[in-house]
């Protein structure tokens, strides 16, 4: 359904992803056209929307990513005691012994954990939420109504359990479940399964060691505002240019993997926390080194995020 | 077991029967197997179709299901299946 055109090259990835040359793609455009035309409920989609500094352009886009780094900043320390408390016992249990679901034992809870932390809300998201899906515009109706009851359900939940809030910072909230959630499950999980498929539980590839080898989020969309050249070819005003992240997994040198987290203005806010939570893993798994077979994993077909729909793994006594 | 075949033409058709050639949707309702690009149908027309199968046999599609089904028949085939797995 997209017709963005595909850019590899990593410079001009950085040129598209990081200047004002190029601007955000509303997340919330397909929804609206679709709800408006099939009569659809998917008024917290489009409201949550407007909390997204991803999707949203100029002031907007600065005044979100203040509100949220001013939050993620806030409780940062609550996120790193998670860190440092959870992820020796959480990776311990997983390399216990017999049959392991990574996504439920361990990736899922730990996630909803840290972001748990960073809003203030105990989050009971599942495994197959449906709260990040609002940039997959390949899912159907049916998803689409529970996704936006998920949403509804969870702005409920947050107002109930920070009653002092206004919509503003309930809706920013509600926005970083939305991009934590699946950025970092995707990415973590799909680094961990780079290091499980090798048969060890322990990182061997020095760029692995320091950061994630696997993006969660393999593309960027951004809207070219004026005519540009792009690996070779002249892009008009308007054109759709989709910077594939995923491009910089070939990289043995971990500061090039890093793009992975954007460029610039757009640099995802989560970075700090996601590169504490590698570091914490590969740190406990270095100390725990088991032999591990990958028994099943496949990516979700229906999703934008790279995301494992399976993810088991056996472990043997190393 | 509902008649799956009849959903799907029943939601095709409705979704065609404003966009779609007359021959096409003649195809459609004859019965026998087809292309389903020969509607002619828009991504919203898509969504309608998606919208109707899953109310009217309560499984959940994504666009891809669709559109990764050249024919009525492999469509069919693809929705019963689904109705299967559950």
């Amino acid at each position: 359904m997209s017709d963005a055109v595909n850019v590899y090259d990593h410079k001009d990835i950085a040129l598209i992803l990081g200047t004002a040359s190029f601007a955000t793609v509303s997340c919330s455009d397909g929804h609206r056209i679709i709800g408006s035309h099939l009569n659809l409920d998917v008024t917290e989609i489009l409201a949550v929307s407007q909390h997204i500094p991803l999707c949203l352009r100029g002031d907007a886009h600065l005044a979100a990513r203040r509100r949220i780094a001013e939050i993620i900043s806030t409780n940062a320390a609550q996120t790193r005691a998670v860190v440092e408390r959870e992820i020796p016992a959480m990776i311990g249990d997983l390399l216990t012994p017999g049959h392991h679901d990574v996504m439920r034992e361990f990736v899922t809870p730990l996630v909803n954990k840290l972001i748990g932390e960073t809003v203030g809300v105990p989050l009971l998201l599942s495994e197959d939420t449906l709260v990040s899906r609002l940039f997959s515009h390949d899912i159907g109706i049916s998803k689409r109504r529970r996704m936006n009851a998920e949403l509804r359900e969870l702005r409920r939940a947050i107002s109930a359990e920070l009653p002092h809030l206004n919509n503003i910072q309930v809706g920013d909230r509600l926005a970083l479940c939305i991009l934590g959630s699946d950025a970092l499950r995707g990415t973590l999980a799909c680094s961990l399964h780079s290091i499980f498929e090798t048969g060890s539980s322990v990182p061997n590839d020095p760029a692995t060691i320091e950061t994630y080898s696997k993006t969660g989020v393999p593309f960027i969309d951004r809207e070219v505002l004026a005519s540009v050249e792009v690996e070779g070819q002249d892009r008009e005003v308007g054109t759709i240019l989709r910077s594939r992240l995923e491009t910089f997994e070939q990289s043995d040198d971990p500061r090039v993997r890093n793009r992975f987290f954007g460029f610039g203005a757009h640099t995802c806010l989560g970075r700090t926390l996601a590169l504490q939570v590698w570091k914490q893993i590969v740190n406990v798994l270095d100390k725990n080194s088991v032999a591990v077979t990958v028994t099943e994993f496949a990516l979700r077909k229906d999703d934008s995020f790279h995301m494992p729909e399976t993810f088991k793994l056996e472990v043997h006594h190393a | 077991m509902p008649n799956v075949k009849e959903i799907v033409v029943s939601a095709l058709l409705e979704a065609g029967e404003q966009v779609a050639p007359k021959e096409a949707l003649l195809k459609l309702t004859s019965g026998g197997d087809f292309l389903i690009e020969e509607l002619g149908l828009e991504s919203l027309d898509l969504m309608q179709v998606i919208m109707q199968i899953e109310e009217a046999l309560d499984v959940e599609l994504d666009v891809s299901d669709l559109s990764d089904q050249a024919t009525l028949g492999a469509l069919i085939n693809f929705v019963t299946r689904e109705l299967g797995s559950r």
